[in-house]
């Protein structure tokens, strides 16, 4: 106070603006070491509260919603330029705020008509129904309360600051339980149309109840209306929008998903309840996709935005959920792994779903790829706003998610202990429980909201803290705009318990990045343009946004798009208005914002461009053959598994078999089902051949296959690698099998000619490798059946007039250790003219033996690369660098996946019989973001495992910080074998002056596990490119599948960097999990045969 | 809790010691346990098992005072031989049957500490209401240490630990099968509890029943109607079925769902019920410790066994529960009264459990015998008053039905089963 007291004036001011001045000069100080500064309500005077007093009749159990809480809408209603705010409370009255610059805002609300005495508000949306140039607002109403008090709002702005509620006119008072509204012109007929998100109030307790999708529930289902001469018509079953009581909608976007200029819908559903993505069929219909657009959703969908986040010209989408980021939490909130309960809801149609925030990328031919492990941004807490938007300006789309639940709901102890205590306790006493009490002692954590920060990779930097955006709250609906017309955009969230946070963004003061605030002026009833998109091009930069207020969660934005630029100083633009009139104009210079009228468009129906594509699906016309997958869940037998090992196969194997020059094909099979040969023919197509040697041999999974000439007759004979992990160890069922040709392409089983080998296999890799002119065999041991993480022997067997010898133990003796091995290579790696061998595998690094003549001495360390210990899948080799020598790609785990993996911080994977009872628990930890390895495995997984361990970790929260040490403290954790993994990184390895340098393959190669990798020049521009291909689908179901991939593309430049090529515009797209790929030429045309597991065989054709 | 009801009992013990007797001492042993049991969420298979052995080791023990009472090594499968120390050590065989008791128990329950608690109150007693001298203390506790490690070692074998290793069941494809059951589609509860070593019986097998009515999803069929009587019952239960099913529902852990917030409700098993229901007869009755822990003793490994053979064949016949059943062919959306639990349908455990249980409590306390249940007042449900032990299986039998979580005609194969092992028991023991 003392540097006040010395200003004579300031003794005039009343006590609470001298408080203001304090809290003004420590917060500028503060506001120049982050990026945002959370401005003090005696500054902004905005004191929303969304305040919940919970009593006897409103409380969470008697309405399950009570902490969804509110939203905020943010629009300039007295067009002063200046965006003012509307909050919608639940249990307080709603307000409204005028800006008055300097973000110093004017509550109005009781002049304006807003005091809010009775009802329950939700979802808030700024919108001008009327289009008079003033923004009207609808509020969306819920709660505990009667029909009569959840008619939801229409205020029908006067132009003075005076709001009138018109609902009823328009025909939107509807009284269902309503999250949120979205306004949009469906049927481009120029007015706007909405749609009404809404949830039911009672939980469903049966899968079976899928068929209640198909019932309408006037209060629960979801609606749409269409505005006809601003009035609204219900035309929800006409348009084909489910409406159903088991609905419980969260969040809602809208936008131009498929690219053919009409608005689809995307809405979320909590709980059993499938996502729904509506695509426009453009006659004022929709069709549901969702199962067919996405691999998996998120399980308890919260809310959602939708916007091209990597700047490739289609809108992506962003789905947040409920899992906590850190260790402890995760522990405390997972039960047992259910596979049984998962493949019932699968069964039943609920799809796949899975507890993590979802990140969609659109792929532009209607499937999406689901990374938001990949990028980073999976796990954020109890979510409900996800906002993707350009909060530093620099060109990348970042993203801001608030969480936040009143109630530490998610707490497995009190779900299994602390309520039945209590119950017994109170009964004991002759008393009931008081639930509510109980409810009400529940710790609640607040958390604080996230910040990423997005680069080109779409790899997304967590900057909460470092931006200044980590304080904790239970935060709700949240918006982003430029509230100060500084460039760059502040934030605005409407919080449980807390004053409503306003964040001023400084980021324009630390940095100098440009930006472009666009502001467009419809015609006829939609004078905000929403529905119109705006495409920025400027550097090789394409940006696109489209005009959608209503997104995150129970919020709306400004109409007024925002890109940050970089350093652009200029930009084009491409404007398509809803009704897809389009304008462009060139060279608009940033930091500015314009305003641009559709009345200077013109209608140009843009003729879609059906551009040639390299890559021809010609699966029904060439090759047809189906892999079924033997149904056995790994898990059930190993729980502490951390993937199925017994989805292996098929194997794919190419050889002229009948000496026609044409090539032919082996396809095997899974146990108890057939492996086939196909002749390849004049006319393109492979024919099936009989062979009964091989048709016998049908108790065998068909992991790996090889063509090569066995007894040196002249003609290809065949071996196949079994493998797998459903038969128990030594089972006749892992027997490898020689089929020698009899010259015409008849096969007989050779059973003498190579040594009994009852291992589970991977791989056979032939080769000369010592010169004396017959083929040599490497067979690639994978793994002891049910002893994960065990494995059997590699072995070399050498060619000894047809008959095959084991001579691994005299040249190459580290092979009967040699890991877990997928896939192997003989090539000259030091071009000494002798074959080397190169092994990748689980759980093991790239190995490499240097052939000396006689035998093979490893030289992995010499090649630098020892510390590449990974989930290696698969390897290919050439010379991608036109250097003369060999390089590398090698196709791992991919990031795309809860479990993270560095150098630095590896994933351990204790192998070790903890509670001697005579099999292997195998511990996996990895490290958390406190930066300390704990267990995976949740707590009912890991004590089911080992039963010793229930006595000391009876409670989820003794587990909670558990490490492999204080598990099992009498050990000493430093002998028990362990194997590790350091990368999940598919990689390029350049091969420099004897030594392999190590470059990560691009970003989208990331995204999955690539199980197969073709290197040739694809596309004919003289440099050798890559394909690359892979997922896994059966999963534990906690971490979700991996299926982001859809084949991948990458042009080579001859210089060793590559350029992903989309799948739309490649035209390479492969569904399902692809385990081989053969590259074959007939007749001069090169075709591409993929190798699935549980699918069809896939054929695509070059076309180039 | 458990401690708090046990403190509880003991100060009122202290100042009425008259009524003090060892019996009630061994009685608060098996509620100890049972509260434990409920808290540390045994599934009535796994508490099954623990009763047993825990009031083998305290009748092994309790008998070595009183030679009228047989050994059970004729009648349990390779029991070990307990015999009194050879030194002439001064031992109090009732007290001492109390520590096996519990020095059994420890190693079964997660909550060790609660059985700690208890010991040291028995200690306490011992010497504060039995006047028995600190050495005679330690001597029993010693002997009943001794003996429990060697029930303890015994049990090991019973296949148990090995039925951990097993794999987790794999549902069966072939139609009519069971399959997880709303709202929880909790994995398959114990799929090999039928492989574990029987105590009396030769075989989970021994005494088999099977269902007449094969799988069939015809209107017509009888599969198709008793699944449309279970529907039938329950729409609606009067108020008393209501009650009838509440009171032995017995699922130690049954979960609510509001939103996102999920809590477990617990109750004791059905083993732990009828244990309970021996209490009120031995009280009743003011029954001497040795025969009463026989009691507790023979019901404990028939009802062991009983769950062994209803376990066994549950997972051979895999009949699909009646909400499976109900929601596919009949009303989608139909849920039961009570909770499902989570193994297949035939034959109904609760009726083999009942009528095992009454069948040997009728053979102690005779046909006409009437007593209040009030073992539900725990759970807050109103105690039940029964003029036979019959009549209160038959009660049971018929629960769940009204449950919705059986059809009929496992309740009487049940039923069969359970008065078949409980009579060979009996037959069994007094045989020798």
């Amino acid at each position: 106070m003392n540097i006040f007291t010395k200003l004579p004036f300031i003794k005039t001011l009343n006590f609470h603006l001298t408080l203001c001045l304090c809290v003004a000069s420590v917060l500028s100080v503060h506001a120049q070491n982050t990026y945002f500064t959370l401005k003090s309500p005696l500054l902004t005077q905005v004191t929303f509260n969304n305040q919940l007093i919970e009593n006897e009749t409103i409380n969470v159990l008697a309405y399950q919603y009570l902490y969804n809480g509110g939203g905020v809408a943010v629009g300039d209603l007295n067009n002063d330029g200046l965006p003012d705010l509307f909050f919608s409370g639940n249990m307080v009255s709603d307000k409204l705020y005028i800006n008055k610059g300097n973000l110093i805002f004017n509550d109005i609300t009781q002049q304006a008509g807003l005091t809010k005495t009775t009802g329950w508000s939700c979802g808030v949306t700024m919108v001008d129904i009327n289009s008079d140039g003033l923004l009207d607002i609808y509020v969306c109403r819920t709660g505990p309360f009667s029909t009569a008090n959840r008619c939801n709002k229409l205020y029908i702005n006067n132009g003075d600051l005076t709001f009138t509620d018109k609902a009823k006119e328009y025909g939107l008072n509807d009284s269902a339980f309503s999250t949120q509204a979205a306004f949009f012109d469906m049927d481009m007929d120029g007015d706007l149309d909405m749609f009404l998100l809404n949830h039911a109030v009672t939980q469903t307790r049966g899968f079976s109840l899928q068929e209640i999708r198909n019932q309408r529930d006037i209060y629960a289902g979801n609606k749409l209306f269409r505005n006809e001469n601003n009035h609204f018509i219900d035309i929800s079953a006409e348009a084909g929008i489910y409406g159903s009581p088991i609905n419980f909608g969260l969040g809602i976007v809208i936008g131009d998903i498929n690219n053919d200029n009409y608005p689809d819908i995307f809405v979320t559903n909590d709980y059993n309840e499938t996502d729904f993505l509506y695509l426009n069929n453009t006659n004022g219909t929709f069709t549901e996709t969702l199962q067919t657009a996405f691999g998996h959703t998120s399980n308890f969908s919260m809310g959602c935005d939708l916007a091209d986040i990597n700047n490739d010209g289609l809108l992506d989408l962003f789905v947040v959920d409920m899992l906590p980021e850190d260790n402890y939490r995760q522990k405390i909130l997972q039960g047992p792994t259910r596979y049984d309960k998962y493949q019932i809801a699968v069964d039943y149609g609920y799809g796949h779903q899975v507890m993590h925030n979802t990140l969609q990328i659109n792929n532009g031919n209607g499937s999406f790829s689901e990374i938001a492990n990949s990028a980073g941004i999976a796990a954020t807490d109890w979510s409900w706003a996800p906002l993707i938007a350009d909060f530093d300006n620099d060109g990348f789309q970042d993203i801001y998610i608030t969480n936040g639940y009143r109630r530490d709901f998610t707490d497995m102890d009190f779900m299994k202990y602390t309520y039945a205590d209590e119950e017994k306790i109170a009964f004991t006493q002759g008393k009931k429980i008081n639930t509510l009490a109980l409810v009400e002692k529940m710790p609640s954590v607040k958390v604080s909201n996230y910040m990423y920060s997005g680069n080109k990779n779409l790899v997304f930097e967590n900057k909460t803290s470092s931006w200044g955006l980590n304080k904790p709250s239970f935060s709700n609906g949240a918006i982003y705009a430029d509230l100060d017309n500084d460039g760059d955009l502040d934030i605005v969230i409407n919080n449980i318990n807390d004053t409503a946070f306003i964040y001023e963004n400084n980021s324009n003061t630390f940095n100098n990045n440009h930006f472009l605030e666009i502001q467009l002026i419809g015609e006829k009833q939609n004078i905000n343009a929403i529905g119109s998109r705006v495409i920025i091009s400027a550097k090789g930069k394409t940006l696109t946004r489209e005009v959608m207020p209503t997104r995150g969660y129970a919020s709306s934005t400004e109409a007024i798009l925002h890109f940050g630029l970089g350093d652009v100083d200029a930009v084009d633009l491409e404007i398509i208005f809803s009704d897809k009139k389009s304008l462009t104009l060139n060279n608009i210079p940033t930091n500015q914002r314009i305003i641009i009228a559709e009345n200077q468009a013109q209608i140009t129906d843009k003729a879609s461009q059906n551009k040639k594509q390299l890559f021809k699906d010609e699966s029904n016309t060439v090759l047809l053959y189906k892999h079924k997958k033997e149904n056995y869940i790994d898990f059930k037998r190993e729980p502490l598994l951390p993937y199925k090992l017994s989805d292996c196969g098929p194997a794919l194997a190419k050889g002229d078999i009948n000496g026609d020059k044409i090539f032919d094909i082996y396809i095997g099979a899974s146990k108890n089902n057939k492996g086939q040969l196909f002749l390849g023919d004049e006319a393109e197509i492979f024919i099936p051949l009989n062979c009964s040697a091989i048709s016998n041999d049908s108790i065998f999974n068909d992991v790996d296959a090889q063509f090569f000439d066995a007894d040196n007759d002249g003609d290809l004979d065949l071996f196949v690698v079994s493998g797998g992990n459903t038969s128990p160890e030594n089972s006749e069922n892992y027997q490898d099998r020689l089929y020698i040709n009899d010259g015409t392409g008849q096969f007989v089983h050779s059973v003498n000619n190579i040594p009994q080998n009852k291992n589970s296999n991977a791989c056979i890799k032939t080769c000369d490798f010592d010169g004396d002119g017959d083929e040599d065999i490497f067979i690639g041991g994978k793994l002891i059946p049910r002893k994960f993480p065990l494995s059997p022997p590699s072995l070399i067997l050498e060619n000894q007039g047809g008959f095959f010898t084991d001579v691994t133990e005299k040249i190459c003796q580290p092979l009967l250790t040699a890991g877990m091995i997928n896939d192997a290579l003989w090539v000259d790696v030091n071009q000494d003219n002798k074959p080397d061998l190169i092994l990748v595998g689980d759980w093991m690094p790239i190995r490499i033996f240097i052939n000396k003549g006689n035998r093979f001495e490893e030289a992995t360390e010499q090649y630098t690369l020892a510390n590449t210990s990974g989930w290696w899948n698969t390897i290919a080799a050439a010379d991608m660098d036109n250097d003369g020598d060999l390089d590398l790609v090698v196709g791992n785990r991919g990031t795309n996946n809860q479990i993270r993996a560095s150098i630095e911080k590896p994933v351990l994977l204790y192998n070790y019989d903890f509670d001697s009872n005579g099999s292997i628990d195998p511990i996996l930890t990895y490290f958390y973001n406190d930066n300390i390895a704990h267990p995976y495995a949740s707590h009912d997984d890991l004590l089911d495992q080992i039963p010793m361990l229930k006595k000391k970790f009876i409670f989820y929260k003794d587990y909670g910080n558990a490490t492999i040490q204080t598990l099992f403290p009498e050990l000493n954790i430093n002998q028990i074998p362990t194997l590790k993994t350091e990368i999940f990184e598919s990689v390029y390895l350049e091969q420099q002056n004897g030594k392999f340098i190590l470059h990560q393959l691009p970003r989208q190669a990331q995204w999955f596990n690539i199980n197969s990798i073709l290197l040739n020049d694809f596309n004919g521009d003289g440099n050798l490119d890559i394909i690359a291909a892979g997922n896994n689908y059966d999963i534990r179901p906690e971490l979700g599948r991996i299926d982001a991939g859809y084949g991948l593309f990458l042009s080579g430049d001859g210089k060793g960097n590559f350029n992903t090529i989309s799948s739309s515009e490649s035209g390479l797209y492969i569904l399902g999990e692809t385990k081989n790929i053969q590259l074959i030429e007939m007749k001069g045309k090169k075709y591409i045969i993929i190798a699935k597991y549980n699918g069809y065989v896939q054929t695509l054709l070059i076309n180039n | 809790m458990a401690n708090k009801k046990i403190i509880g009992l003991c100060l009122l013990l202290l100042l009425f010691q008259s009524v003090q007797t060892q019996t009630t001492l061994l009685n608060n042993a098996v509620s100890t346990l049972t509260n434990i049991i409920v808290h540390d969420v045994f599934t009535p298979p796994a508490s099954s098992r623990i009763y047993a052995y825990t009031t083998v080791a305290a009748y092994s023990v309790i008998r070595l005072g009183d030679t009228s009472y047989a050994s059970l090594n004729k009648t349990i499968h390779n029991f070990p031989e307990i015999n009194p120390p050879e030194n002439n050590t001064q031992i109090n065989y009732p007290l001492a049957g109390i520590f096996a008791f519990y020095y059994t128990a420890k190693s079964f329950v997660y909550s060790e500490a609660d059985i700690d608690n208890a010991l040291a109150e028995l200690r306490l007693n011992a010497s504060a209401n039995f006047q028995l001298l600190s050495e005679e203390i330690e001597n029993s506790e010693n002997f009943g240490k001794l003996v429990a490690e060697k029930i303890i070692a015994w049990s090991a074998l019973d296949g148990y630990a090995e039925s951990r290793t097993f794999p987790r069941y794999t549902l069966m494809e072939k139609e009519g099968s069971w399959v997880p059951t709303p709202p929880d589609y909790s994995d398959a509860m114990e799929p090999y509890w039928g492989k574990l070593r029987t105590f009396v019986l030769d075989s989970a097998f021994q005494f088999r029943v099977q269902s007449n009515i094969p799988f069939s999803t015809d209107t017509k069929s009888a599969f198709y109607k008793q699944a449309f009587e279970v529907y039938q019952i329950a729409s609606p239960l009067s108020t008393e079925q209501q009650l009838i099913a509440r009171f032995w529902d017995d699922n130690p852990f049954a979960t609510n769902t509001i939103g996102h917030l999920q809590f477990a409700e617990k109750k004791i098993s059905p083993v732990g019920h009828w244990l309970d229901i021996t209490r009120e007869a031995i009280e009743i009755t003011e029954t001497e410790i040795v025969k009463a822990s026989l009691i507790y003793a023979l019901l404990s490994i028939s009802n062991a066994d009983a769950i062994i053979s209803a376990w066994a064949e549950k997972y051979r016949s895999n009949v699909l529960r009646p909400v499976t059943y109900i929601n596919l062919y009949i009303d989608a959306g139909w849920l039961p009264f009570l909770q499902t639990p989570a193994f297949p349908e035939h034959t109904s455990g609760h009726s083999t459990t009942s009528a095992c249980s009454a069948t040997i409590l009728t053979y102690y306390f005779g046909n006409n015998f009437t007593f209040t249940d009030a073992s539900e007042t725990d759970f807050d449900l109103p105690s039940r008053t029964f003029s036979s032990f019959i009549e209160a299986a038959n009660e049971a039998t018929n629960s769940r039905f009204y449950g919705g979580i059986h059809y009929k005609e496992s309740l009487s194969s049940g039923f069969e089963q359970g008065e078949k092992i409980a009579n060979y028991v009996l037959e069994e023991f007094y045989r020798h």
